[in-house]
Order: C-alpha cells, then sequence, then structure tokens
C-alpha cells in the first residue's frame, strides 16, 4: 500500500489531470458519434469504450485530486504542524511539473 | 387508447396488450430530448476541459470544482442519457436492418404489399417501427439483459466471425437463430386466455403442443412463415407433425387463421439472427 501511495506521489498531477482530459474528450466524442449516428458501431463504441474511457478519466481526476490533497497535508509533529518532509511528498503543489 | 389485435375484454375490463405499451408517443419526445441533453453536457464538458488544456492554470480549489464538473458532473449526465437514447435506438427497425446479412428481413418488414407475419407487424401502427425488438427480444424479469447480450453476440460475430464479409446468400444458409422461436413471445401480445385465441379450434387442439413449442405459431400449417424467403422449398411444403402422428393442417385449411389481424410472428426454422 505505501508503494502505491509513493508511486502515485511522484506522479505529475498536472499530467494525471491532462491524460484525465484527453480520455474524456475521447469519450464525449464517441458519447457525441453515437446519438448523431445511433448505428451498431456507435452505438456500441460509446456504451463500452466511451463509458470505459470516461470512468478512466474520472478516475485519473480523483487520483490527482487525492495525491494533490496528499502532497499538502502537513506532519503532526510535537512541536506542532510542519510542512511535508523532504522526499515525493515535497513537490510544490502548484504546477508541479514546471 | 384503442384495443389492439390480441386484445379483448375480461370480466368487463379492457385489455391493452402490451405492444401498445410501444407506441407511447411520450416516449420518443423525451428520448428525443434525452438526445439534445446528451449532446448539451457533452459540449459543455469538453469546452470546460479544452479551456484548461489550452490554459493551464494553476490547481487550486476553483479549477478543480470546474474539472469535477467537466470530467464528471456533465460527463455523468450525457453518459447516463446517452446511453438510454442508445439502449432505445437498439430497438428500431432501421437498427436491426442496417447490418447488411438483415437487408432481405429489413425490405421484407418494410414492404407494404408482403403478407409474410412480418410485414404485417411491421405495417403495425403501435409498435411497426419496433417489430424486431417486439418480437425477438426476451420477456420476463431479465429479459431486456437477456435481449441486450444476445444482442452482443450478434454485433460480436458480426464483426468478428465472419458475418460481415458474408454474402446475402451465404447468410441464407448459413446463419441461424441460436434457438426455436418461442411462442410465448407472439403470446405476449396474443394471449392464449382469452376468448378471442381460444374460439379458434386449431388453437384448443394444439394448446400443449403450443405451449411446449412443439408446434410453431409460425410454421406452414398455422400462420405461415414470418420470413418467408429464408425458407427453403421443402421447409414451406413440409406441414408442422404433431405428436400424435398427425400432420398440422395446411395453411389453405385454416384460412381463417392464417387472415386473422391477430396472427403472430414467429418462426421454429432457420433465420437469420434478429
Amino acid at each position: 500500500m505505501n508503494r502505491i501511495t509513493r508511486t502515485l506521489a511522484q506522479r505529475s498531477v498536472t499530467r494525471l489531470i491532462q491524460v484525465a482530459c484527453v480520455l474524456a474528450l475521447s469519450g464525449l466524442a464517441l458519447l457525441a458519434w453515437s446519438i448523431l449516428d445511433p448505428s451498431p458501431l456507435p452505438v456500441i463504441a460509446a456504451m463500452s469504450v466511451g463509458q470505459g474511457l470516461g470512468v478512466a478519466a474520472f478516475l485519473c481526476y480523483l487520483v490527482a485530486v487525492l495525491v494533490d490533497l496528499v502532497r499538502r497535508t502537513p506532519v503532526q509533529t510535537k512541536d506542532g504542524l510542519e510542512p511535508p518532509p523532504e522526499g515525493p511528498f515535497s513537490v510544490r503543489p502548484e504546477r508541479d511539473d514546471e | 387508447m384503442e384495443r389492439g389485435g390480441g386484445g379483448g375484454s375480461a370480466g368487463g375490463r379492457e385489455y391493452l396488450p402490451r405492444a401498445v405499451l410501444f407506441h407511447d408517443t411520450s416516449r420518443n419526445v423525451e428520448q428525443h430530448w434525452l438526445g439534445i441533453v446528451a449532446l448539451g453536457c457533452a459540449g459543455i464538458a469538453a469546452v470546460i476541459l479544452v479551456v484548461y488544456l489550452l490554459k493551464r492554470p494553476v490547481l487550486d480549489l476553483r479549477v478543480k470544482l470546474w474539472l469535477l464538473l467537466g470530467l464528471g458532473v456533465f460527463p455523468g449526465i450525457a453518459g447516463a442519457s446517452s446511453t438510454f437514447v442508445g439502449m432505445e435506438a437498439t430497438t428500431h427497425r432501421e437498427f436491426c436492418g442496417s447490418c447488411h446479412v438483415m437487408i432481405p428481413h429489413f425490405d421484407d418488414a418494410a414492404a407494404l404489399d408482403s403478407q409474410s407475419l412480418g410485414a404485417r407487424h411491421s405495417r403495425n401502427p403501435y409498435f411497426g417501427g419496433k417489430s424486431c425488438y417486439v418480437c425477438h427480444a426476451d420477456y420476463g424479469m431479465y429479459g431486456y439483459v437477456l435481449t441486450k447480450a444476445g444482442g452482443m453476440r450478434h454485433v460480436y460475430e458480426y464483426y468478428f466471425k465472419g458475418y460481415r464479409e458474408m454474402s446475402l446468400a451465404e447468410a441464407k444458409d448459413k446463419i441461424h437463430l441460436q434457438k426455436p422461436y418461442d411462442n410465448l413471445n407472439c403470446r405476449q401480445c396474443h394471449t392464449s386466455t382469452l376468448h378471442d385465441w381460444r374460439r379458434v379450434p386449431d388453437h384448443e387442439s394444439l394448446k400443449k403442443e403450443l405451449d411446449e413449442n412443439v408446434v410453431s405459431c409460425a410454421s406452414a400449417g398455422c400462420h405461415g412463415f414470418a420470413h418467408p424467403f429464408s425458407k427453403t422449398e421443402e421447409q414451406k411444403r413440409k406441414p408442422k407433425p404433431t405428436p400424435g402422428g398427425q400432420a398440422a393442417p395446411s395453411a389453405s385449411a385454416i384460412p381463417s387463421a392464417s387472415a386473422l389481424p391477430s396472427a403472430a410472428p414467429a418462426s421454429s426454422g432457420p433465420e437469420p439472427a434478429p
């Protein structure tokens, strides 16, 4: 579990959001195609691939938000709250891919 | 609402056959609006996502909420409404006829001069536009899901099992219904419990065979084939044997049965898959 958390934390939040946007746009394109041309291939593509892409995009977004929250979480010490320690969690919260 | 062909009255109550439910104008309007809602939500979500990709703002709370709308809320609404619209589209006759192996069935159903069961049912104003689905769908608790699963199998076989490359002549010989057509599907509308059905002597005498699918409503000796072009001449001539060893009466012997406006759509012989 710890390894997964670390792996996620090392991912760029912005990159994850970008991937989510691209996935969602692809899924939405399939969805629109199925409504404008309701023939077997578009309808089934929209209901399977399209919805899969949409779910994947939303999961990417959730993971990105989660990672962002983890990075921003201050550490509780005996002297009070301190910024996150050095390491994969210490990436600047804003524009972390720069 | 007008009473359908298979309806009747039981105990003074007007009986509406299931088929009438398919002719619900409000549902068609709903479907039309849902399509617009789906496209609208998809468009709004796309605008949010494209703006984010172009501007790449700092990921603060405001941006996260916008992204929640663009990646969660609007696509969710669009996905739900498009699923409803898509599932509804799969019940239309044009959808079934869009695969080339179904063209003869589609053309026969649309032919005004055709007297096949498929064509006569397709001319019904209540459900003619969905005649393939109404006649071939499984009914019962899981009927809708099972029907859609069967449709997925058809798509799989069309794209991956060679149906797509098959010529029409080949398709007629090679593609068959997976299982014999169930008389129960006919009886969803043409109920066998009311007087209209029971007053036909052949129905009463063949009730057990009809219940057990030994005799098909859509056989040469009864109401005729649903899609007659897919039958061989031998199949067309061959009367259905009854368990007692006697052949069922031919169509010409019971003109009243085949002339009934409530003739049932069915076929127990080989047919291209719906």
